[in-house]
């Protein structure tokens, strides 16, 4: 296999890893296999600087995944397996891939050590398509706005994550290098929470592959300042949101959200600055 | 129960979203998506105002569609357009899928403003791949048919350009 396809399936693996998280009800183990996830997303930054490095190009196509599992050990299991997949394909006498060798074994380990205690074993509810969260009395317009919500920014996010990582990956410049690095940090956070809203309202799903021409060859500048008109329609949403659910929690959740793009319009603003003085 | 609308109040106001059971499966779990690497017309539907786009991929074999994939920078509404719409015409003759393109253009004229833009940005992409198909054809070595769509809430006022 050669090394944008290892990228490829790199990238699925990360994709897998981080939804499995999603869909597990644990809080301790759902936290383990996040971590394991943000451990793949920083082999997958390696591997992106590893092929820049030897010119070799890349995207972020990916086959369709089938995440939908029963019980917490069917996760554990299709990790373990997937992981194996992934490891056969990698070229141990490389460095990168001895590090990365090191940290799967590591997960395997412990994902093998939960499938011995029946006690880690429950019921998966992320995809039961209930569209209830938690006990809150929801009702159906705010059920169906909060839906479209979510799949859309999850979307997002996880388009964001992408497209932030290629640009780091190729500017030689370090105030834009920090900024897309804290820009890829609020979209995880946001993912994580988007993602985990999801599962608890069984319509957890993976994003839609995020199409090359939108990182290839892409006018960054231009995305930015696209990017800063989205984020403030972004805003608007999250405050209207906000306010058509009456629960406090998920309001103030939305809230947080609305004053976090707020950041994020400087940091854009910022980067702006920079390419336009570059 | 707060703002709980009836399904017969829900059904007469054309302007508010609604999921249904239909709907939320294609959210999930969109059909057809992704790019095709062995298509023999490509199309892309553009909406200038908002910098949204989709792509629909298209494989003809003895005028059976035999193949139609799309991708889009869009809303759910587009996905979910794109996930029936593919659907629906993969597998028929060229002939029905262009039918149905007419049907579901004049269907979605009953949908929401904001959902009627969305849905034609895929049957928009689906004309431009038939185009980039015939193009090729005729030997004209084209990559992709682009339309943008100037006026996309009306689904009208389109300007063709390669």
């Amino acid at each position: 296999m050669n090394l944008s396809s290892i990228y490829q399936s790199k990238h699925e693996l990360w994709v897998k890893i981080l939804f499995s998280s999603f869909a597990i009800n644990d809080e301790k183990i759902k936290n383990s296999i996040y971590e394991f996830a943000m451990i793949e997303f920083r082999h997958l930054k390696w591997l992106s600087n590893h092929l820049k490095e030897n010119r070799i190009s890349y995207n972020y196509e990916k086959y369709a995944i089938d995440i939908e599992k029963k019980t917490n050990f069917e996760y554990f299991e299709y990790i373990i397996n997937e992981i194996k997949l992934c490891v056969k394909n990698y070229n141990p006498e490389e460095a990168i891939f001895a590090r990365m060798i090191s940290d799967e074994f590591y997960f395997i380990s412990t994902l093998e050590r939960l499938l011995k205690n029946e006690k880690n074993n429950s019921e998966i509810i992320a995809f039961n398509k209930n569209r209830t969260y938690e006990d809150k009395d929801l009702d159906c317009i705010s059920r169906d706005a909060l839906t479209i919500f979510l799949f859309e920014e999850s979307y997002k996010e996880y388009e964001l994550i992408l497209l932030y990582s290629y640009f780091q990956n190729y500017t030689d410049d370090i105030l834009q290098y920090n900024i897309y690095q804290d820009m890829i940090d609020e979209s995880q956070f946001h993912l994580k929470s988007f993602g985990n809203m999801m599962a608890k309202m069984g319509i957890l799903a993976i994003p839609r592959t995020v199409i090359e021409q939108l990182y290839i060859n892409k006018d960054i500048k231009k995305f930015l300042i696209d990017g800063v008109d989205e984020e403030i329609k972004a805003k608007e949403e999250c405050a209207n949101l906000a306010n058509a659910i009456e629960d406090d929690e998920i309001s103030k959740f939305l809230t947080c959200v609305m004053y976090q793009e707020n950041y994020h319009i400087e940091l854009m603003q910022k980067a702006i600055n920079r390419l336009e003085n570059s | 129960m707060k703002n709980e609308l009836t399904k017969e109040q829900l059904e007469q106001d054309p302007e508010i979203e609604r999921v249904s059971a239909e709907v939320l499966e294609h959210m999930m779990n969109p059909r057809n998506y992704g790019k095709m690497e062995d298509s023999d017309g490509i199309g892309m539907g553009v909406d200038e105002k908002t910098g949204e786009f989709a792509m629909v991929y298209i494989k003809v074999d003895d005028n059976i569609l035999s193949n139609i994939t799309f991708g889009c920078n869009a809303c759910q509404d587009t996905v979910v357009s794109g996930s029936l719409f593919t659907e629906m015409v993969k597998g028929d003759t060229l002939e029905n899928a262009v039918s149905a393109l007419k049907l579901m253009g004049e269907k979605i004229l009953t949908a929401p403003k904001k959902q009627q833009a969305c849905s034609n940005m895929i049957l928009t992409a689906f004309r431009a791949a038939i185009i980039n198909r015939d193009n090729n054809i005729a030997g004209m070595n084209e990559e992709m048919f682009t339309i943008d769509m100037k006026e996309s809430c009306e689904g009208i006022n389109i300007n063709e350009s390669k």
